[in-house]
């Protein structure tokens, strides 16, 4: 339980230090084309974009209020960041909110990301 | 030991053994101590049965309830007092997970634990990865992440539980193939 317990705050620490490292680094490095940029393996191997490309760049005109331009880097971020981080919680949360979890985390939920997903996947590169 | 029973429609305890010989249990009140997969009628506990006749129960960590499960037909009116306390039954079990994983336990199935909660999914860590990381893994971890609540759903929970161990596995080099780059970029560039 102890153990846990330790865990569990040190896998938060690390998401909070993460995040705010990501968002220092996209906030104050200006070139997201710059060379220690992170790059998206599967767009360097196959030319293809990935549903999450453009989400550094899109992060970054957001950033310095640049919405619009955001918004044609990749739109998918603005549904996919916020339902990320809510189904986070709400499994983090699951002994709190057992009947929350069972609403949200299950089959129909999760075949309609994947849907939805690939959808944009193909949508974007025809 | 601790037990708790449900008795006069609620879930009481923890009791020690002197407190549950100063009481009226029957055989079929529902009782539930550290170590049990599920809630059960005292009767079909060989530790309890034990403590009911006045014998000192062992000390033995052994799980009688998993070695001699309880019968699906076993006692109808304790099978409706079980479904009135689903509810209680699974905040139990969300609140002592140590007494499911704990290692060298056979794997109940599904029929044996109603209340035993799905593994976890990972949903959310899924659809983050789209955004951020290696997003074909993170697809396939999506994927996994169905598999996991399909197969829970249709009571394979050996088979859920390995979909969730894979989505987290999938999730794990999403997150590894997602930062590969940085580091051969920062390699060949010298940066």
């Amino acid at each position: 339980m102890k153990i846990k317990q330790l865990a569990t705050t040190a896998v938060v620490a690390a998401a909070v230090a993460a995040v705010t490292a990501a968002v220092a680094f996209l906030y104050y490095e200006h070139d997201p084309a710059s060379p220690v940029a992170p790059k998206c393996l599967f767009r360097l191997i196959s030319g293809y974009d990935c549903p999450g490309c453009g989400s550094q760049r899109a992060l970054h005109a957001l950033l310095h209020g640049r919405l619009a331009e955001a918004w044609g880097f990749n739109p998918y971020v603005f549904f996919a960041a916020p339902a990320g981080a809510a189904f986070v919680v709400i499994e983090a949360g699951r002994a709190r909110w057992p009947r929350l979890h069972r609403a949200v985390i299950n089959s129909a939920t999760i075949a309609a990301v994947l849907a939805a997903t690939v959808a944009w996947w193909i949508f974007r590169n025809v | 030991m601790k037990i708790w029973i449900y008795i006069d429609g609620a879930q009481k305890g923890p009791f020690g053994e002197d407190e549950i010989l100063a009481m009226n249990i029957e055989p079929s009140t529902p009782v539930w101590f550290e170590g049990m997969p599920k809630w059960l009628p005292a009767g079909e506990v060989p530790e309890m049965a034990a403590l009911l006749r006045g014998e000192t129960p062992s000390g033995e960590a052994a799980t009688p309830a998993v070695e001699s499960p309880a019968e699906p037909s076993a006692d109808a009116p304790a099978e409706a007092e079980a479904t009135v306390v689903e509810e209680v039954i699974v905040e139990k079990v969300v609140e002592k997970p140590v007494s499911k994983y704990a290692p060298g336990r056979r794997a109940p199935r599904r029929s044996e634990l109603p209340d035993e909660p799905c593994p976890p999914t990972y949903l959310g860590w899924s659809v983050f990865l789209t955004v951020c990381c290696c997003s074909p893994v993170s697809l396939a971890s999506l994927a996994a992440s169905i598999f996991v609540t399909s197969y829970y759903n249709s009571g394979k929970l050996e088979k859920s539980r390995k979909a969730s161990e894979i989505a987290a596995w999938l999730i794990m080099i999403a997150i590894a193939l997602g930062f590969m780059p940085v580091m051969l970029m920062s390699v060949f560039t010298g940066n």
